[in-house]
């Protein structure tokens, strides 16, 4: 069993451990996003140090957020055009590079796109950015097809939640909706092999050990590459305050 | 407060999508009753986020497009969700979280509880995956006799409270017990615990007679 498999790893908490302080960091910038929005907090805590954040990238996810919303409210299809051709292509190309074939990409990416339409008066941009909201549902999507059962799923609106406390963790840091433009430049400046690991691990079923057998290199090599390489996108994320 | 959670790689796992469905289960419905481990779900979530918005882009046909556009435009397209609706009494709904409710298949009180031991009911619920998945209601300050696990089980708390000499367990909690393990559970004494438990059925016999044998062993 996979989660055998990675507790069997030594050194696998502490790659672990940095998923959670990265992701924990992204979700900062989010709140702050949101935050942002009702409060007109931005100027008060600024952008991150002299970090030249793209403002194209930042309204293009604000621009989604308004989409969903004018989906879920108003069935735009106008809007529901332009997250067509901003996210189909996205959630076909990671699904294909994860080892679907065409056709499971392109079923999952059309399912996708239809329950976006279906969900979208869900979507709450206070408590998810428009592509972790839809990284659940293609997440979701996808496992439901590969089994005949639908995935255990956690429903944010259930009344049940109401009283078993949802503190957010930390302090937000940001002024706007920049958890793309920051993953995607410390992304870019990893080595390919460590970004490809990183990818790896988290888009596809597949344990370190079957990484290593589909890399062709060992184990051990792909345990201390994936630390290093959450390692420094840590380091890289801290080093800008997050 | 609950302090024992799902271990971090099973949490990354759900997130990412890649975790085995009875343990998916486990998580979900422990994460219904713990806002923590929601908002660590969140973090690795953010992370396949970030990926997704720097992902490279495959060419979508308009085709696709005119496909989807076909889909959401159909006459039965509301918001109907395809998951089974069950009805669950008001009691049900405040101790079992909603990941489990399709298990259930009836309100607490309708299911098929038998006898486990000593102030013990249990109630099997339909195999998960490859697990076996029950509930188990203890009653107040019984001791559970001690005894191990062949396989891996988890022991999620629903309410109520035991105590293992150990730790102690209370509503959210998840307990992790095998083969090394040898126990003797407690529940606290004033009032049942409910548990939800998931077990790997280690060694399973399908043909006839092994189902027959099972049935002995199991009970």
């Amino acid at each position: 069993m996979q989660t055998a498999a990675h507790r069997s790893i030594d050194g696998s908490q502490k790659a672990l451990a940095s998923i959670f302080a990265i992701g924990a960091a992204l979700r900062g910038a989010d709140r702050g996003a949101a935050d942002a929005q009702k409060v007109g907090r931005r100027s008060a805590k600024g952008y991150i140090g002299s970090h030249d954040i793209s403002a194209e990238a930042r309204n293009t996810m604000n621009d989604m957020a308004a989409h969903l919303e004018a989906i879920g409210t108003a069935r735009d299809k106008a809007a529901f055009e332009e997250v067509f051709r901003f996210y189909a292509p996205r959630i076909k190309g990671v699904l294909v590079r994860n080892g679907a074939g065409p056709q499971e990409a392109e079923e999952v990416m059309q399912e996708t796109m239809v329950l976006i339409w279906r969900k979208a008066a869900q979507f709450d941009r206070s408590k998810a950015s428009p592509s972790a909201w839809i990284y659940t549902i293609a997440r979701n999507r996808r496992i439901d097809l590969l089994r005949k059962r639908q995935r255990p799923e956690l429903d944010p609106e259930d009344p049940f939640f109401a009283d078993s406390g949802v503190t957010p963790d930390g302090e937000e840091t940001y002024g706007a909706r920049q958890r793309g433009e920051i993953i995607e430049e410390h992304l870019k400046i990893l080595p390919p092999e460590q970004l490809l690991l990183v990818q790896k691990a988290f888009y596809e079923d597949m344990t370190h050990q079957a990484i290593a057998a589909e890399l062709d290199i060992p184990l051990g090599t792909v345990k201390s590459r994936l630390r290093i390489a959450l390692r420094d996108l840590r380091a890289k994320l801290s080093g800008v305050d997050l | 407060m609950i302090t024992h959670h799902p271990a971090d790689d099973l949490v990354v796992d759900y997130a990412t999508g890649s975790l085995a469905e009875a343990e998916s289960l486990l998580v979900a419905t422990h994460a219904s009753m713990c806002g923590e481990c929601r908002a660590r779900i969140a973090s690795v979530e953010a992370i396949g986020a970030a990926m997704l918005d720097v992902a490279e882009e495959a060419v979508v046909s308009d085709e696709a497009f005119a496909s989807v556009i076909a889909k959401i435009s159909s006459a039965n397209d509301d918001d109907a969700e395809s998951r089974p609706v069950v009805d669950l009494d008001t009691e049900t709904r405040r101790l079992v979280p909603p990941p489990l409710r399709p298990l259930l298949g009836a309100s607490l009180s309708a299911l098929k509880w038998r006898r486990a031991g000593r102030g013990i009911k249990k109630a099997e619920l339909p195999d998960y995956g490859d697990h076996r998945v029950a509930l188990l209601e203890i009653r107040a300050g019984q001791k559970v006799p001690t005894h191990t696990h062949s396989g891996t089980e988890y022991t999620l708390v629903l309410s109520g409270a035991f105590s293992d000499g150990r730790s102690s367990y209370r509503a959210g909690d998840v307990a992790l017990a095998d083969s090394s393990i040898d126990h003797a559970p407690v529940a606290d004494a004033d009032a049942p615990c409910l548990c939800l438990t998931i077990q790997d059925g280690g060694t399973r016999l399908t043909g006839p007679i092994g189902r027959f044998l099972n049935s002995v062993v199991n009970g």
